[in-house]
């Protein structure tokens, strides 16, 4: 091994491309061949990392050609002549050469860090895809009981100040038993009462607040179909979910504005619409589901939650009915929604529940009285 | 490799074309659609890839067609071959107002990256590859982003950029700076790398943006004087000045949202 290795030439005055030389490091000197001739003392040699890469090996120095000052390269050809010109350097040029032999670790470890990044963003945006719903619990578990107290009374608070809420009366007796059995055992302090109010809805508002529609109650056949409604509404407290559905809506609007930006603002309020509009279908779906369960636990007949749902169609269907049925607008009595109650009702073991002790026609017929009362008082 | 060698003539000021004199049996590869007129005689075929004999089954010439999709041409490459026995003419056009120049590959040591897009046309033989930016500095803000071409061969290559185009021989060491956009074409020799525009209030308030890429050869250089996006930037603007009214997409985006605002009052009825 001679230690020769092919190289290119660049000097101001020769050709753009340079001109291939061979190269040979003797002693301390830099022997260039060619046409070309020269030898250079490798203290005068500057390493420079050149190319379109930043991987071509650059041996630069100056000398004067003519009168003037040259500035002269030499780049190995290949990978063949870069180790042999490598390997026989002299020692005076060592420092310089490891700068550039460490430049190719370095710029991998940049990709590998940047792809190393790029790939544990994607598996966090899956992973809380995955578990969206358990960081939504998580996040709403975070909020102190205090807060969800204080979001709830500022709700009711209004309705009560406008005197439309019937805080005692057979009809909240009722609903206040129903709802006990419902609820026995709970973390929260419940507050039920009844809303003069003919339309046929029920609400319920963080940390305990349950509100049923006078027309609700005149609407159900039995006590069990309240009892179907009032499950259902408690669990959307027990499962926080008005405060997952306001988190869930914080963070659409945050990923929609954050992928869309401001441009198309209308994409994006969509994007809000359907993000939350299916968050809701679940947590109705969860509530149901979870509602049924609390019915048998606490020994009410759970198939009352079907029944109001019949109900409800049936008045429907009779149309002219004075009570605008707002229960269906938040929850489509769809028919996917039945069979899904049914599906589950079935899956439960066969047993006969004990009729709730309430007499019914009693406290429908009292909510008129109520009504008389409630004027009088005012 | 043999090229073919080919006569050329580039005709216009600011809207180029070039017209190229096939000899008999010689090829010219060139975009799909950058066409302006061909003689009598001269059969065009539609290949996939870049038209380099190199490529011999399906699979590499798509292969070849697909880097180049990634380079910004087109999957396909036109050919145009002289079957006559006498020499016959071509004429390849450039896309946008600008400047076409010719580029002998050996004169560059075989190699050329260029702009992504930049390439026009070629005699046959010059393979159109993709030159990925390793550095992520220069890819991210060096202005010609991560992908440029690398034209391989040593033939003539035609390679056109928006306004006008300058070539410039750098000696070793020498360095250039140059706004980024404004670079179209280098020889590999050439180390291609950014710099910090210096000082807070030139980059904020210069208007050349907070870095610059520099240029150290040795090795030739090309620039262009008008970047297509400054061209496009100074466009739509003005076309946005120049009146918008609200528009009937105005009025239906509108009425979307008071829908939206309608449906979620109704919604709120019970929770």
């Amino acid at each position: 091994m001679n230690g020769r290795f092919a190289a290119r030439l660049y000097a101001p005055h020769l050709p753009s491309a340079g001109i291939a030389v061979d190269a040979t490091f003797v002693g301390n000197r830099l022997h260039v061949d060619g046409s070309d001739a020269h030898q250079v003392d490798a203290n005068a040699i500057t390493v420079h990392i050149g190319g379109f890469d930043h991987d071509q090996l650059q041996l630069c120095w100056t000398s004067t050609h003519g009168h003037a000052a040259v500035q002269w390269a030499l780049t190995p050809v290949d990978a063949a002549a870069l180790a042999t010109a490598l390997g026989t350097a002299p020692a005076a040029l060592e420092p310089a050469l490891r700068k550039f032999r460490r430049r190719g670790q370095r710029m991998s470890a940049k990709w590998w860090l940047l792809g190393g990044t790029a790939a544990t963003l994607v598996l966090a945006i899956v992973a809380a895809w995955w578990s969206y719903g358990a960081l939504l619990d998580w996040a709403a578990s975070r909020v102190p009981p205090e807060v969800e107290a204080k979001l709830g009374e500022a709700t009711v608070s209004e309705l009560r100040k406008a005197g439309r809420l019937i805080d005692k009366g057979p009809a909240v007796d009722a609903v206040t038993e129903i709802g006990g059995k419902l609820t026995a055992g709970s973390r929260y302090q419940y507050h039920w009462a009844v809303l003069d109010e003919a339309s046929i809805n029920a609400f319920a508002a963080p940390g305990g607040h349950v509100v049923v529609h006078r027309g609700l109650i005149e609407a159900a056949k039995t006590p069990e179909e309240l009892a179907g409604v009032l499950a259902h509404e408690v669990q959307h407290i027990e499962q926080r979910h008005t405060l997952k559905a306001m988190m869930n809506g914080v963070g659409w609007a945050a990923l929609s504005t954050a992928v869309l930006g401001d441009v198309s603002a209308m994409v994006g309020v969509l994007a809000y619409q359907v993000g939350t509009l299916s968050y809701s279908r679940d947590l109705e779906a969860e509530a149901d589901r979870l509602g049924l369960a609390a019915l048998v636990k606490a020994d009410i007949a759970p198939g009352g939650m079907v029944d109001f749902f019949r109900t409800l169609e049936q008045e429907g269907e009779k149309g002219g009915t004075a009570a605008p049925i707002a229960l269906l607008s938040s929850h489509p009595a769809t028919d996917s929604r039945i069979a899904a109650i049914e599906a589950d009702i079935a899956r439960l073991p066969v047993k006969t529940y004990p009729p709730l002790a309430i007499d019914w026609s009693a406290v429908q017929g009292s909510l008129g009285d109520d009504k008389a009362d409630s004027a009088a008082a005012e | 490799m043999t090229m073919d060698a080919i006569e050329y003539r580039i005709e216009g000021d600011d809207l180029q074309f070039v017209e190229i004199r096939l000899e008999p049996g010689q090829c010219a590869v060139a975009e799909p659609g950058a066409m302006m007129y061909i003689d009598d005689g001269i059969e065009m075929s539609t290949e996939l890839g870049d038209g380099s004999r190199r490529a011999s089954n399906f699979f590499s010439r798509l292969w070849r067609g697909v880097r180049r999709k990634f380079s910004g041409e087109s999957l396909f490459s036109a050919i145009f071959e002289n079957t006559a026995t006498t020499p016959r003419r071509v004429a390849i056009a450039a896309a946008s107002p600008g400047q076409i120049v010719p580029i002998d590959l050996r004169a560059v040591g075989g190699e050329l990256i260029c702009q992504a897009g930049a390439y026009l046309a070629a005699a046959r033989g010059v393979e159109i590859g993709v030159a990925l930016q390793k550095r992520l500095r220069v890819g991210f803000l060096g202005g010609e982003g991560f992908i440029m071409q690398k034209l391989t061969g040593d033939g003539i290559a035609f390679v056109h950029a928006s306004g006008a185009l300058t070539q410039m021989q750098l000696a070793p060491g020498q360095s250039l700076r140059v706004d980024t956009g404004c670079l179209v074409a280098l020889q590999t020799s050439v180390r291609y790398d950014i710099q910090y525009a210096g000082r807070v209030k030139t980059a904020l308030f210069g208007g050349e943006g907070l870095f610059f890429a520099q240029l150290t050869g040795p090795g030739t250089v090309w620039l262009q004087s008008m970047p297509l996006k400054r061209l496009s930037r100074t466009m739509l603007g003005s076309a946005m000045a120049a009146g918008r009214p609200a528009g009937a997409l105005g009025i239906v985006y509108v009425i979307v949202i008071g829908i939206i605002v309608l449906v979620n009052i109704l919604r709120s009825g019970g929770v």
